[in-house]
């Protein structure tokens, strides 16, 4: 790192323990004045109402100054599919199972693998193919099943990964694992991870935003716990800010009865001077994050309604998302979303949507599901593109595994259920400097298997990190006795066959 | 200076005056030979045979003889006259000696190098001359010299000193020539400062290459210029092979086969030498030299397969004919291009303090972000205007400007732009990226955009622009992509733009192409099955 970056950036260091231990009241207010809490601080230093108004800065750049080399990407929009989609249902054409209808999947294939407890009880695994069709789409021949028309016409905007794989086999690790980079709880999320090390560009909206869909498939889905979208042993400033799905996206924004913005105000200052005088005493990071939060909240008193606000929405956009668009809450008016959350400089959105666990049942809830997001991706990818913001907006679509060939329950022409299935699934990106229209990796004959160019989470992690224009292994902090990073220090491959 | 020889015995005198004219003897002699061997040897590029060349690239050493000795005289000279040394000059007897015997057997190792190894041409033969040149006046300065020492005239001295005056000029131009012909011509220079080059007449101007420029004077010229022309060219011949003209090209060398065949890649010789395998003796460029790049290949090979045209520029053929490589390699071209007519400056140059002072003013006072785009200071500087709160007047430019070169990247999106911001933008000469989505133009006078000659990305989503501003946005030649989404652009007003940047991306109405596309959706539901499974 050169002499200019390290005088230009003091939130540089990254050893919290050593920054903030040997902290005195004149280091703090020289620190507050260039980086952390400088908003807050404003007033104390008799700043005009003017120019605190405009500063910005919560943590100013984020902690690496700026990207190790020069970025192709600038935001990451992630369509987290919670559950495991069914990857033989809508990607991963295997047309040599239709003739293998309820034969039992070959040992060898199995390999000896750990199963869930929910199928490892059966007496047999009969493969179930898939009872939609396939067809090839665009300039790409990308095969998409049936039930997503919408993605097929953009097939030549996608890169179609469908060898991805992970180690966990269980929903809570495996979201744990894809989001932190590590199946244990506690480590900050990969939203997290940018907003610390990239900064906001946004002062006046959360720099990781998280929104929540509603879902036509089986109610009863798999719960998702904020720890997921958590900064871990990052400041708690830079944890996912989730939105509510109905009513205010964040409560309490609105002043109460009564209250005016000046009389919020001066509450607010009363408020960050005592939590000034603590942070003196106490030197605890946390009470900046505190004040920081409480200034972002202040602001976002004004910014969020003005995001929220669809009325300059065009017609031909708000009909592109489709009808859902104008309820919020839904995966449409959620993409909408997070491309105006991109288009107002935010680096991480993620929209979780639930229920893509198919034990059963595929072919009552998978269609449902499907229509639920086809084409609010579609809109969303075709939106960006139309704005420029598809050139340096990642957007990365997928769940936590894939499901298997062989059926669970019951198998039928007509239906069946796959249970979990961490070996090879299948996870699509678009934009960022992704390579447009192609499929990368493949799996066997039975979808079982990788047999060309694997692709770990970890190692699609370290490509979007490396689209960002960061070197994986430097963006880290010291803890717990490790150099700790988003991908962990198991061996990570940055994928070249997908980028350009 | 005064001889010596007065004292000397009568008889000695006599007997080496005697010695002198034998020596004079042997010295027209010499001449003669020099001057006839020329005409034993052919410079007609052909290759002789291996032991020929074998001894012949010992020229390259023993030359290096008669030059060192004939350099070292002037210096014995000077120092001989300037410490009163007059024994010193002793020496220069026996060096003029063994100068023009290297001299000769220079000139002989020489021409068995030269008719053996495939030369041909003014150069070469320039070379030869002079080679010989020295020797001659080598061997005739060696002459004088005795002759002055033996008989003591003056006019010796003088008949020799201008010989060795001759004789250094000769070496010193031969020399010259000899080295354009071993490392190419303008090895010495090469390097110097582009600029210093211009300047000194050694270069002309470059020119700045875009879609418009003609794609084999743009690209393959320089290309083969850099990568062949040191070899063969009117001057030096190799191979029979020279790249002075574009028929020259074409026609080929030796091998009586055509250097280019339009549209044929296996018929053109001078792609099949290029990627022939480094190992193979027929590779060119030949061993030592860089061989072609795999960039530099694929552009040769797409200009073939294209027909090798001469003047049409990529600008003239249709989009998306040209493969991303192709696409890659031109474009790098062009970058180099403009970076040398606009060099990259590095914000680096302003002090640390001073830098940050600038940007911190910019960010209190203005809500203008400015960081770097990436460690390396050569990414330049990107502005947002995120927390931007007030219309970028007088001021905020001002306190902008020491910054302004730096700027490669800058999105104004929402802002409002008025006259002045235009012409402000347009004094940013490093810009890549300019971003004005959902701006309010208050100035749509385009024009000055066109001085911007990196801009490779513009955005004008969603703004007031429309057909009229076509002419200017056609003018911006380095564009790669446009967004005219959500404007009053018509089709007119893009079939304007796209017929002048054919390669350039626009990005027009997407959105509303999308919605009058949407799939038909089977409005058959799946049967609604109640779920009995619960984890």
């Amino acid at each position: 790192m050169g002499r200019l970056e390290k005088k230009m950036n003091n939130s540089n260091d990254t050893d919290f323990a050593k920054k903030y231990n040997t902290l005195s009241r004149r280091g703090f207010l020289k620190n507050a004045a260039l980086g952390v809490g400088g908003t807050a601080l404003g007033s104390l230093l008799g700043q005009s109402a003017h120019a605190l108004e405009n500063a910005k800065y919560q943590l100013g750049q984020g902690s690496l100054g700026s990207p190790h080399f020069r970025p192709k990407a600038k935001r990451v929009i992630n369509l987290f599919m919670a559950g495991g989609p069914s990857q033989h249902d809508m990607f991963d054409y295997k047309p040599k199972m239709k003739d293998m209808f309820g034969k039992d999947l070959p040992e060898e294939i199995r390999n000896g693998q750990r199963l869930t407890g929910m199928t490892s009880g059966q007496d047999s695994f009969p493969i179930a193919p898939s009872k939609y069709d396939f067809k090839q789409h665009g300039d790409s021949g990308a095969w998409v099943s049936e039930l997503l028309p919408y993605t097929s016409k953009m097939v030549d905007e996608l890169t179609f990964i469908k060898s991805m794989h992970t180690e966990a086999i269980n929903h809570d690790p495996a979201i744990t694992y894809i989001q932190t980079g590590s199946q244990q709880p506690g480590h900050p999320s990969m939203g997290s991870w940018l907003s610390y090390g990239l900064g906001s560009e946004n002062a006046n909206l959360p720099n990781f935003v998280v929104l929540h869909s509603s879902w036509t498939g089986r109610k009863t889905a798999q719960a998702l716990y904020n720890r997921l979208w958590g900064s871990g042993f990052l400041p708690a400033s830079h944890q996912g800010v989730s939105f509510q799905s109905t009513g205010d996206p964040i409560l309490y924004l609105t002043n109460a009865k009564g209250v005016n913005s000046d009389v919020r105000r001066t509450m607010l200052d009363g408020l960050r001077n005592l939590n000034q005088q603590h942070f003196e005493k106490m030197a605890d990071p946390s009470i900046t994050s505190r004040i920081a939060q409480y200034e972002l909240a202040n602001r976002m008193q004004s910014s969020v309604p003005e995001l929220t606000d669809l009325k300059k929405e065009s017609k031909a956009t708000l009909d592109l998302y489709g009808p859902d668009v104008h309820k919020p809450g839904t995966f449409a008016y959620n993409c909408l979303m997070a491309r105006r959350l991109a288009e107002r400089g935010v680096r991480f959105t993620q929209i979780f949507h639930r229920g893509w666990d198919q034990h059963q049942n595929i072919s009552g809830d998978l269609p449902n599901q499907c229509r639920d997001v086809d084409q609010a991706c579609y809109a969303l990818v075709t939106d960006l593109k139309s704005r420029g913001l598809l050139e340096d907006t990642i957007v990365t679509w997928g769940g936590e595994f894939g499901r298997t060939i062989y059926c669970q329950g019951k198998l039928t022409k007509e239906n069946y259920g796959r249970d979990h299935h961490p070996r090879s699934f299948t996870t699509w990106v678009a934009g960022g400097g992704f390579k447009a229209g192609i499929t990368y990796g493949e799996s066997d004959d039975f979808g079982y298997n990788i047999v060309k160019d694997p692709v770990h989470i970890r190692d699609l992690n370290r490509t979007v990190l490396h689209q960002l224009g960061v070197d994986h292994k430097r963006l880290s902090v010291k803890h717990q006795g490790l150099d700790q990073t988003l991908t962990g220090v198991e061996e990570s491959h940055l994928i070249k066959g997908i980028i350009s | 200076m005064q001889p010596a020889q007065s004292s000397l015995p009568k008889q000695l005198q006599k007997k080496m005056s005697k010695q002198l004219k034998y020596a004079w003897m042997i010295g027209l002699g010499l001449f003669s030979f020099l001057l006839l061997l020329p005409s034993f040897v052919s410079l007609d590029g052909e290759a002789g045979n291996d032991w020929a060349i074998f001894f012949g690239r010992f020229h390259i050493v023993v030359l290096h003889l008669p030059i060192g000795w004939l350099m070292i005289i002037p210096f014995i000279e000077f120092i001989a006259r300037q410490c009163a040394l007059p024994e010193l000059k002793k020496a220069i007897r026996f060096i003029l000696f063994f100068a023009s015997f290297s001299a000769i057997l220079a000139v002989i190792i020489g021409l068995t190098l030269a008719s053996s190894d495939g030369y041909s041409g003014d150069i070469v033969t320039t070379h030869m001359w002079l080679g010989i040149t020295t020797a001659i006046f080598t061997i005739l300065a060696c002459l004088f010299n005795e002759s002055f020492h033996v008989l003591a005239k003056n006019l010796f001295q003088k008949a020799y000193f201008i010989s060795l005056f001759t004789a250094l000029l000769a070496v010193t131009w031969g020399g010259h020539l000899g080295g354009s012909l071993v490392q190419g011509e303008g090895y010495l220079t090469e390097k110097l400062p582009a600029d210093l080059k211009v300047t000194l007449g050694l270069e002309e101007a470059p020119e700045l290459l875009s879609y418009d420029t003609p794609i084999y004077q743009g690209f393959i010229e320089p290309m083969l210029a850099a990568q062949c022309m040191s070899c063969h060219n009117s001057g030096k011949v190799k191979g029979q092979f020279k790249l002075d003209t574009l028929e020259d090209l074409f026609k080929g060398g030796k091998s009586k086969k055509a250097g280019i065949v339009a549209g044929d890649l296996k018929a053109s010789e001078v792609f099949h030498r290029v990627t022939l395998p480094r190992n193979n003796d027929k590779a060119m460029p030949p061993e030592g030299r860089t061989p072609l790049t795999e960039e530099q290949t694929a552009l040769m090979r797409w200009w073939i397969e294209a027909g090798a045209p001469t003047t049409t520029s990529i600008n003239q053929l249709e989009p998306d004919s040209l493969p991303p490589e192709v696409i890659a390699a031109l474009d790098n071209k062009i970058n180099e291009s403009a970076e040398r007519l606009y060099p990259t400056k590095v914000f680096t140059s302003i002090e640390p303090t001073l830098l940050k002072q600038y940007i911190q003013q910019l960010q209190t006072e203005f809500g203008i972000d400015i960081v770097p785009v990436s460690q390396d200071p050569k990414d330049g500087l990107q502005i947002t205007a995120f927390n931007f709160h007030t219309s970028m007047d007088e001021n905020a430019w001002q306190a902008l400007s020491p910054l302004a070169e730096f700027i490669s990247y800058a999105d104004f999106g929402g802002m409002t732009i008025n006259q002045q911001s235009w012409q402000q933008i347009a004094k940013l000469p490093q810009l890549r990226s300019l971003l004005l989505d959902n701006a309010n133009l208050e100035s749509t006078d385009l024009a000055p955009l066109n001085q911007l000659k990196k801009l490779q990305v513009l955005n004008l989503f969603n703004t007031g622009i429309n057909d009229k501003n076509s002419p200017d946005l056609a003018k911006i030649i380095s564009l790669k992509k446009l967004y005219v989404g959500q404007t009053e652009i018509t089709l007119d007003g893009l079939q304007i733009i796209q017929s002048s940047l054919k390669q350039a991306k626009i990005y027009h109405s997407l959105v509303e192409q999308a919605v009058l596309n949407l799939p038909e959706i089977k409005t058959k539901e799946a049967p609604e099955k109640k779920s009995e499974y619960a984890e």
